[in-house]
This record gives structure tokens, C-alpha cells and sequence, in this order.
């Protein structure tokens, strides 16, 4: 018996440091989230403001097919861009993007069309690597935990490029979509060619980014287009490489955040299921112990019993 | 009055009334004052001045973005923007002359004309910082 309460009292002991562990992770990853956060709700207003001037260029008669980044072409190659974290503790975060990753490549495979598979994230290249599908390019350190505007350049370079060049016929990008706080579901998104009808909203959750530019396409539509300077082609011309670059940049802004929303999370239920786990603990090592006291009370009784 | 609105990438720089602002564009200064027609121009290196309801002004060194005039409300997307607090002028003007220097022996047309930038964006930087005193 006496061993029986010496066993409890370890683990315990080991519980209750594995839910300090826990328990400071979370804070770390809530502080880290509201960084994060704020970065992601300060990316939109320039993003959306793109979009905006980007359907008033369009509402204006510029024919804007002209332009490679919105060429549909019958999908021959793609290339598919997986996104997960370089960490892992963060729940089902990961599992769930390599999931989408790997049913979105499957679905293409399947429909007989070639994938060149990018793979971001420590964490995402090390399952598809381990479930044999094969990727053309890995990125672990260009992830960062920090993203700037100026990171999204070499991923823009990397995907665009491809494209205009006409080596893919789509660019399609595995991420988790930050819908708000409580929502940050798995998505994939078509990243090139750029949909005429995503420009006003829709996937991207752009929507009700709308209002502001309501009294702009209401001129154009009542036929008063604005001045361009210097035209409105140079201005799309200039428009694209920076729209582009901005969706690459929130999308690296919105896995960071959701990243850090979903060990936020894992580590919360990690920590409560400690704190159980040592309340149960303790029960059961008071029991252990009262019995030892009741079976020494018993012998000592027993014992003086006996010399009567 | 204007109501303006200036963003870069990363964040939300500026946002008030104005009345009125110059900006750099591509092909020159353009001043906006109230009842300006509706424009959508590309900007730019340069300084971007905000004159503020209280008389006062705001100005940031910017390169590159859009500028959109609709009505009353002035949209500026910045592709940089600094404001003068945040300018660390010696380490600009570091830059600058390594500019410069490199200026003089230019590897091709295309570095010449980003050096250019360069030199026009350290150069704006160093005016915002001084109109502060």
C-alpha cells in the first residue's frame, strides 16, 4: 500500500509540470495570437482597397483579358501550394490542411491533370514526404513566424512565374482560411488565373469590405468613369504583381494566426485535461493513503489485541 | 473637406479629414482639393502631404501605390510609407550614399532605374525627417 501512494505521488508530480508546460504554451500562443491577429485585420483594408480599384479598372471597359494573370486555360498542370505550420502541439491544425492538401492533389491526379506539389511548413513536408507524394519544392525557413510584406516576394516569384510563363494553368493554394476568431477552416483557394467574379468578393470573404466602394461602381455604372493616370492599363499593369503579392501576404498573415489560434487551443485542453487528471490523481491517492492508515491502525490494534 | 484614407501592406497609416493633400505621382505632384474629379492614378516616389483640418500637416515619404479620388473620399494605397518619428535619419543617409556610390558604375538599365528609386526614396525620407523641426 505504502508503494501504491509513493506511485500516485510521482505522477502527480509529473502531471502537474507537463500542465505548467501547457499551461505557459498557451499563454505564449495567446500573446503570439494577438500579434497575429491584428496583422491579419491590418493586411485587409489594402487588399480590399486593390480589389476595389481592380473592379472599378474592370467596370470601366478595359477588357481586362488581355492581361496572362486572368487567362483561363484547360487545366493541364497545376500548381498546388500546401501550407501548414513548422511546429506542431497545435491540435488537429496540421492533420486537417494536409488532409485538404492531399484530396485536392488526389482529385487532380485523378482528373488526369499533372501537379506540381509546393509544400510549406515543416510539419506538411514531412507527412507527404512520409505518405510518399511527391513535391517538386519545399519550404521550411522561408515560413516565417513573423511574415512582412516583403516575404510574400519570393512566394509571389515562385507561383506567378509558372503561370505566365505557361508552365501550369492554375495556381491553386492549401491554407487556413481566417474567417474570424472561431473559425479558421482548411481552404483552397485559386490563387492565378485571377477570377473575373472573385473580384467582388465572395471566396475571399471580401464582401462586406464592399460599402466603401459602393458609391464608386455606382458612378461608373451611371457612366462617369474617373481620370487614369497614366492610363488604366499601366495602372492595372502595376495593379496585378501588388494584388498578387498582398494575397500571398495575408495568406501567410492568416496561417500564422491560425497556427497560433489552434495551439492556443490544443494547449488550453491539454492543460484542463491536467488539471483533472491531478484532482482525480489526488482522490485516488488519498484513498491510498487512508488505507494504508486504516491497515496500520488495524495491525497495531490487532497486535495489541493479541498481547491481551 | 476630404476624407482620406492612407494604407500601406502591413497596416493602416492614416485616416481623417482633410483639406486637402499632395501627393507624388508617377508622372509629377498632383494636389487634391475638395470637388476634385474622380482619379485613379499610380504614385510614385516622394513625400505625401496631408493638410489636416486644424491647419496642421502630416507628411510621410511613400513609394509606390495607387491613389483613388471618389467624391469626397481619398483612398491611398501606399506600397511604403514612413512618418517622420520613424525615419532614422543617419541610417538613411548611410543608404543614401551607398546609393550613390553605386550610381556611378550601374550594372544595367534596370538597376539604373531601380538605384534611381532608391536614391529618390532616401532622399524623400530625409526631407520628411527635417520637416519636422
Amino acid at each position: 500500500m505504502a508503494e501504491q501512494a509513493k506511485v500516485i505521488r510521482k505522477r502527480i508530480k509529473s502531471v502537474s509540470s507537463t500542465k505548467k508546460i501547457t499551461k505557459t504554451m498557451e499563454m505564449v500562443a495567446g500573446a503570439k495570437l494577438r500579434v497575429a491577429q491584428q496583422r491579419v485585420q491590418s493586411s485587409g483594408p489594402y487588399l480590399d482597397n486593390l480589389r476595389g480599384l481592380m473592379r472599378e479598372i474592370g467596370a470601366c471597359g478595359v477588357d481586362v483579358t488581355r492581361w496572362p494573370h486572368f487567362e483561363t486555360r484547360e487545366v493541364k498542370r497545376s500548381l498546388l501550394w500546401i501550407i501548414t505550420a513548422n511546429r506542431g502541439l497545435c491540435g488537429a491544425f496540421n492533420t486537417n490542411l494536409i488532409r485538404l492538401g492531399k484530396k485536392t492533389y488526389e482529385q487532380k491526379i485523378a482528373g488526369g491533370i499533372e501537379v506540381d506539389l509546393h509544400a510549406s511548413g515543416r510539419k506538411g513536408v514531412a507527412a507527404l514526404r512520409y505518405q510518399g507524394v511527391p513535391t517538386v519544392a519545399t519550404y521550411i525557413d522561408e515560413m516565417k513566424d513573423r511574415p512582412e510584406p516583403s516575404d510574400a516576394d519570393f512566394f509571389q516569384k515562385i507561383l506567378t512565374e509558372p503561370f505566365l510563363n505557361g508552365d501550369v494553368d492554375e495556381v491553386v493554394v492549401v491554407y487556413p482560411h481566417w474567417i474570424n476568431s472561431a473559425r479558421q477552416p482548411p481552404t483552397a483557394l485559386r490563387l492565378l488565373p485571377i477570377a473575373p467574379e472573385s473580384e467582388t468578393g465572395g471566396t475571399e470573404g471580401g464582401g462586406k469590405q464592399t460599402d466603401g466602394d459602393a458609391p464608386g461602381q455606382k458612378r461608373s455604372a451611371h457612366g462617369v468613369t474617373p481620370l487614369f493616370e497614366p492610363s488604366a492599363e499601366e495602372i492595372l499593369d502595376r495593379l496585378l504583381p501588388l494584388y498578387l503579392r498582398q494575397t500571398i501576404y495575408s495568406i501567410l498573415a492568416e496561417a500564422v494566426a491560425s497556427e497560433q489560434f489552434a495551439r492556443r487551443v490544443a494547449m488550453k485542453l491539454a492543460t484542463d485535461n491536467a488539471e483533472e487528471m491531478v484532482t482525480n490523481l489526488t482522490r485516488d491517492y488519498n484513498k491510498a493513503r487512508q488505507a494504508q492508515i486504516t491497515k496500520e491502525l488495524a495491525e497495531i490494534i490487532g497486535g495489541a489485541e493479541a498481547l491481551k | 473637406m476630404l476624407d482620406v484614407v492612407v494604407v500601406s501592406p502591413a497596416r493602416p497609416v492614416y485616416e481623417g479629414r482633410a483639406k486637402g493633400l499632395r501627393v507624388p505621382s508617377a508622372e509629377g505632384q498632383l494636389g487634391i482639393q475638395p470637388k476634385h474629379a474622380d482619379l485613379v492614378a499610380a504614385l510614385g516616389v516622394g513625400e505625401l502631404k496631408i493638410e489636416r483640418e486644424d491647419g496642421k500637416t502630416d507628411a510621410f515619404a511613400v513609394w509606390g501605390g495607387f491613389l483613388k479620388v471618389g467624391g469626397t473620399k481619398v483612398t491611398v494605397l501606399v506600397d511604403r510609407a514612413e512618418k517622420a518619428a520613424e525615419i532614422d535619419k543617419a541610417a538613411v543617409q548611410k543608404e543614401l550614399e551607398e546609393t550613390k556610390k553605386a550610381l556611378r558604375a550601374p550594372k544595367s538599365d534596370e538597376s539604373y532605374t531601380q538605384l534611381m528609386e532608391q536614391r529618390a526614396w532616401c532622399q524623400s525620407r530625409i526631407r520628411v525627417a527635417d520637416s519636422r523641426l
